[in-house]
């Protein structure tokens, strides 16, 4: 992930943008030669896009169910990083805490949280805390990672240094944490992406609100462009999301080669 | 993957740790009443499972579309990775289309693969690949990518060109990176695995979803338990593999 990082804030070249909208155009055209012929299954992008319009624009149907579940993304969000920030902070900058608390972190991480779902319904009822609670499961962990990660990177002769000064406690904490923060926030727009996935996971797994209803209803009605529309517009959503946190990332990151 | 000095060796602190969260888990769960299960009621729980065959229908089933969706997941995203690596062009055209889909969340598209490929191995098989190629991959790209140029000179000089550059310098040095993306990849395929058959009602899905039913929450907690180790024991034995063949790599 950190080498993508790194390249990625490579401009790219004039040849590479013709090259990359040339791509989308490309597919975009099969897509709308393939969707004809394909009938009822396959929506062609004309048709995806109207459904665009209307759900967000014009009729706002899915501009509302989006808002809706956005609501439980963000609430989940800021809780993760609430709580896997300064755990993570405590792991990484304490070896033997680190060290106890990473087998179950590892597993916990790899565990599919999605399989939570049954046991949140049964804990937290029908009711928005549960969905809160399982955006919170879907980011936390790669906050704390990458929180943990960037803290115990912090340079010895940095942490040294600030011993001699005789910072402890709190003081020695901010030093790592200033330290590890492009790693910290790496970690949180990570979570970001995660907790807009968590939010339609909830949508879908724990009891559908608006957004739910939205994508299950299209397609159970074979309206496939409808459908299509909300999967887009949630992809667009999770990219905005990432890219809010990431203009935090590039502030916080020092540039290329120090 | 960019998480670097973590700890992977099973340290006695690790073992007082996990021993720690284990015995408060328990203490927990008998102080509230058992809103919260208490771990040796899961452990019951999943034995009691595998005693009485429910569990294994659903694991056979459940190892059946994860290979299978796993497989394809690599047979796919190792070359296309590899592609996006090795050519500009290849990134900018293959890795546009890996970008727009890694961003796209697989769940909203459930409905949508429902309609394309019913109900039967097709649809498990194809959400488990779609969960794992784009990040497979990606790490492969990036691990193409890092590998240091001087190695690629080095071959030149030596003679090497073409397929031989490949299979004798860029594929060993990108080693680590093949391993470390088939490790992403299974985590991801199991994740997949989960969301197909919770989706529609299979396997561990309708275990799952049956006790919830019956507000059985020490055995839901004890397929979540199942499906851990599945995820935690195959990234467990990559790693392995990672450390065997690949403990060279800047990891």
């Amino acid at each position: 992930m950190s080498v993508r990082d790194r390249l990625s804030r490579l401009p790219p070249t004039p040849g590479e943008w013709t090259l990359r909208a040339g791509a989308v155009l490309f597919a975009l055209v099969v897509w709308q030669a393939v969707a004809g012929p394909a009938g009822l299954l396959v929506a062609p992008p004309t048709a995806v896009a109207a459904a665009l319009v209307e759900g967000l624009v014009t009729g706002g149907a899915l501009r509302g169910a989006l808002a809706g579940a956005m609501v439980h993304a963000v609430a989940g969000y800021l809780l993760a990083v609430a709580v896997g920030v300064p755990l993570g902070a405590a792991m990484g900058a304490s070896d033997r805490l680190g060290a106890a608390l990473d087998p179950v972190v590892d597993a916990l991480y790899a565990t599919p949280v999605v399989a939570l779902a049954p046991l949140f319904i049964v804990w937290f009822g029908l009711s928005d805390t549960g969905k809160v609670a399982l955006v919170f499961a879907f980011a936390v962990f790669v906050v704390l990672v990458n929180t943990e990660a960037g803290v115990s990177d912090t340079p010895e002769g940095l942490v040294r240094a600030a011993r001699a000064y005789g910072l402890s406690g709190v003081g020695l904490y901010r030093v790592h944490l200033r330290s590890a923060l492009p790693q910290v926030a790496t970690g949180l727009r990570l979570g970001a992406g995660r907790a807009v996935r968590g939010a339609v996971a909830a949508e879908l797994f724990l009891f559908a609100g608006d957004l739910g209803q939205y994508l299950i209803d299209a397609g159970a009605t074979f309206q496939v462009a409808r459908l299509l529309a909300g999967v887009v517009a949630l992809s667009a959503l999770g990219v905005l999301a990432l890219a809010v946190v990431g203009l935090f990332e590039r502030a916080v990151t020092p540039p290329r080669g120090t | 993957m960019s998480v670097s000095r973590r700890r992977r060796e099973l340290s006695p602190a690790a073992v007082v740790g996990v021993g720690a969260l284990l015995l408060a888990w328990e203490v927990g769960g008998r102080a509230t009443g058992n809103a919260l299960p208490p771990v040796s009621d899961v452990a019951g729980a999943l034995v009691s499972l595998y005693a009485s065959g429910a569990m294994l229908g659903p694991l056979a089933g459940g190892l059946t579309r994860l290979g299978l969706g796993f497989l394809a997941a690599v047979a796919v995203g190792v070359p296309v990775g590899a592609a996006m690596g090795a050519s500009d062009a290849a990134d900018a055209t293959l890795g546009t289309y890996v970008a727009v889909l890694f961003v796209t969340s697989v769940s909203s598209l459930l409905p949508f693969l429902i309609l394309l490929a019913g109900t039967g191995l097709g649809f498990h098989v194809s959400v488990v690949f779609l969960f794992a190629v784009f990040h497979v991959a990606l790490t492969v790209r990036d691990g193409v990518r890092s590998v240091d140029p001087g190695l690629l000179r080095a071959g030149r000089v030596f003679g090497a060109d073409g397929a031989t550059l490949v299979r004798q310098v860029l594929l060993p040095a990108s080693l680590p990176f093949l391993l470390a993306a088939l490790r992403v990849g299974f985590v991801r395929a199991v994740k997949g695995v989960v969301v197909a058959e919770l989706w529609i009602y299979a396997g561990f899905g309708s275990l799952l979803r049956s006790f919830q039913q019956f507000s059985r929450t020490d055995a839901a907690l004890a397929v979540v338990v199942q499906l851990m180790l599945l995820a935690v024991l195959g990234s467990g034995l990559i790693r392995a593999a990672e450390r065997r063949y690949a403990g060279w790599g800047a990891r």
